[in-house]
């Protein structure tokens, strides 16, 4: 290891050399160990990848066992570097442990205002692509491979067109959407209301019930689901339907034994 | 209802590659004929084989392609199922019947009232049912248009099949083949049938050996590549996404595009405005619960969710709102986790919390853990739910063991290799309890920390 970066401290002097000769000490390349603590990232960063693009990113480079672009980094008054551009690759790079990566160095430490200017463009002024061209590009990857190493995918660029299709199952039961909701009593514009609520609920059918009534239907369903052995709450529902509709059978069998007795007693 | 290999993303793959077939198609397993519909569907015109050896695939099979398939009715041991029988005279009304049993099978162990309830209202509604199932079947026999369907073993049906380049195989073996058979079980005891004879896939490679052998043309789908079957199929062509199963891979020998379907979530930026590192939790704060559709909890999570943490979606997904900004989401699921103390309506799967990050709080994530389980968020979930949730239940990947974030509200409930799972307690306190709770810890962190 020692060896390993003895070398590179060689050839980071021989880089920069070259480059103060090219660029007049204006821009340095270096090589670096992409997860020395020595890089440092900004406290703020804008640019996002899915995990996806993030997983694929590293999994080029495991692949390719090298970086191919470089990053940008400003050198920090106490000689570490802080990225302006560049965070998912130096990240993707350490974890797919390449030991050494290229960097360009601003040899000096910017400000604040002019990092975040430099940060910004580096994301903002990247350019667009035009799909047409994108779309032909992409037919001239031709193996799944290489498709996979572009982080793009087929329905991104457009290139598979909508298609027809229908299962071959059996009629389904139809099922229809009710919902409930509680308001205070104090709500007397019902028409609107339903008309509004209707609306947000997506549903065909939309109950108003007094808001004081939630936690007693609230307790009924879950009861119900406990005793049913159901998590379903149209199930739940359809239980306490049908235990009211006992409770009113009984009840009208009850008001009916009442009446004849009291016909018998007339 | 029949569940096949072929999904969405497949199909549209597949479609794309019709213009380059040859003028035969030969499909072997065809399942719930997602390939013949899918080639038909989308100007294929050339002929059409097909073979499978379940009851629901040749007796569609056989109405597809005209023929005629006697059935049975097991009336001794299904006699609650006694109507179906009234429609096996006709082959139309037949092959609905198989159709709405196979629907039937998924509640007929009526272990409770929800599985009752579907019972009895398919079987109250059958001929309803039957019409327009019938209807459906009508619709598919005419799109699929001139076909031939063979109750075989695919094996048979590709010895039969001529080796020329005028023919193509396609086929999507399943790759669960102890299942797939008890899956059709329940129709083959209802209905006894006189099944075909066929041999179990034993070996992929065999079968894949056998498809790839000669000069027909052939796209081979498979969800479990191998090296060993790669070194038969060569290299994919292209790739789907399935969601939450395993992406189908398809090799063919045509020379066509090759495809590529990542996974996608559904994201929608989410402008409620995030804690930065100029806000400041106080003991004056104040802290709610707001519920957030789940493409704007998906983007949330694009921005701060770890590398090592693969992405899913969540049913249930809610801020944790400080002074009106968003410190972290927390996103469950119902769960589907074994934990017998509990019931099935007491639990829920906490599938996901993160803080936001760029704050000045570097142990946020314990406050959002923390509010998790407070009584507020007890409340909405079981007012949504409609239960009485007694615990929340989460898994942590990694091998440490156990989690910073969860320690002291969330008790590790057991520990497997590179797992550890917790279990918490709701309603132990409320959203302002957790923040002043989280808040003289940070006292206490800095008192520590002092120099």
């Amino acid at each position: 290891m020692v060896g390993e970066s003895k070398k590179i401290e060689s050839y980071n002097k021989t880089l920069k050399k070259i480059f103060s000769e090219v660029f007049g000490g204006k821009l340095e390349l270096i090589l670096i160990d992409p997860a020395s603590p020595r890089l440092r990232p900004m406290s703020k960063n804008a640019r996002y990848m899915t995990k996806e693009q993030f997983n694929q990113l590293q999994s080029n480079l495991m692949n390719d066992g090298i970086l191919e672009s470089v990053p940008l980094v400003h050198r920090l008054s106490d000689g570490d570097y802080e990225i302006i551009s560049g965070h998912h690759r130096i990240e993707a790079a350490a974890k797919a442990e390449l030991k050494s990566i290229l960097v360009m160095v601003i040899p000096e430490e910017l400000d604040l205002s002019e990092k975040r200017s430099r940060q910004i463009s580096h994301n903002a002024i990247s350019g667009q692509d035009d799909m047409q061209t994108l779309s032909a590009m992409w037919h001239e990857v031709t193996k799944l491979s290489d498709k996979l190493y572009s982080g793009l995918d087929s329905e991104t660029i457009g290139v598979l067109e909508k298609i027809k299709f229908e299962g071959l199952n059996a009629y389904a039961i139809r099922t229809e959407f009710i919902s409930f909701w509680f308001l205070p009593e104090e709500v007397t514009d019902f028409e609107e209301l339903l008309a509004h609520y209707t609306a947000i609920a997506g549903s065909k059918k939309v109950y108003l019930a007094p808001l004081e009534k939630y936690d007693t239907l609230m307790r009924g369903l879950i009861q119900a689901k406990k005793l049913s052995n159901v998590r379903n709450t149209a199930v739940a529902f359809g239980l306490l339907v049908d235990d009211l509709k006992t409770i009113i059978d009984n009840m009208e069998q009850d008001a009916a034994t009442e009446e004849t007795e009291q016909a018998g007693v007339a | 209802m029949f569940q096949g290999v072929l999904n969405t993303n497949s199909r549209l793959i597949i479609a794309s590659y019709i213009p380059a077939m040859p003028p035969n198609a030969v499909i072997l397993c065809s399942g719930n004929f997602s390939v013949e519909s899918t080639l038909r569907m989308n100007g294929y015109e050339g002929t059409m084989k097909g073979c499978d050896v379940t009851l629901h695939s040749c007796m569609a099979g056989a109405y597809l392609s005209g023929n005629d398939l006697e059935v049975g009715f097991n009336s001794k041991e299904f006699p609650d199922l006694s109507p179906l029988a009234e429609y096996l005279d006709d082959m139309e009304t037949r092959t609905a019947i198989i159709l709405i049993a196979e629907e039937i099978g998924q509640f007929y162990r009526k272990r409770n009232r929800y599985e009752i309830r579907n019972c009895e209202a398919i079987l109250r509604r059958l001929p309803e049912l039957v019409e327009k199932t019938v209807l459906k079947l009508q619709r598919k026999k005419e799109s699929i248009g001139e076909y031939q369907y063979f109750g075989m073993d695919a094996i048979e049906l590709l010895a039969a099949t001529p080796d020329d380049p005028d023919h193509i195989i396609l086929t999507f073996p399943p790759s669960y083949s102890g299942d797939y058979e008890k899956m059709f079980k329940f129709l083959d005891d209802v209905f006894p049938w006189e099944k075909p004879d066929y041999k179990p896939l034993t070996s992929g490679e065999e079968y894949a050996s056998l498809v790839t052998a000669g000069n027909r043309q052939w796209i081979y789908g498979a969800e479990h590549p191998t090296s060993e079957i790669e070194e038969i199929l060569g290299e994919p062509i292209s790739k789907a996404n399935r969601s939450r199963l395993k992406d189908i891979f398809l090799y063919t020998n045509m020379e066509v595009p090759s495809h590529l379907i990542r996974r996608k979530f559904p994201v929608k930026v989410c402008d409620i405005e995030r804690m930065t590192d100029a806000d400041e939790i106080t003991e004056k704060s104040k802290i709610w619960i707001h519920k957030i559709p789940g493409a704007e909890a998906n983007y949330i999570r694009q921005l701060y969710l770890a590398r090592n943490v693969t992405p899913s979606s969540a049913m249930y997904n809610y801020g944790v709102i400080i002074d009106g900004k968003l410190a972290g989401i927390v996103s469950f699921d119902t769960s589907t986790f074994d934990l017998p103390e509990y019931t099935k309506w007491e639990k829920v799967y906490l599938l996901g919390d993160l803080p936001v990050s760029g704050t000045r709080y570097k142990n946020l994530a314990k406050l959002i853990a923390t509010a998790a389980l407070s009584s507020e968020m007890q409340r909405e979930l079981e007012s949504i739910m409609i239960t009485e949730l007694k615990v929340a239940f989460t898994t942590v990947f990694s091998d440490k063991p156990s989690s910073m974030k969860y320690r002291g509200a969330w008790k590790v409930y057991n520990r497997k290799e590179g797992v550890v799972n917790y279990l918490g307690k709701f309603g132990r306190w409320d959203l302002k309890g957790a923040m002043l709770k989280w808040l003289a810890n940070q006292r206490k962190l800095k008192a520590i920390t002092k120099p």
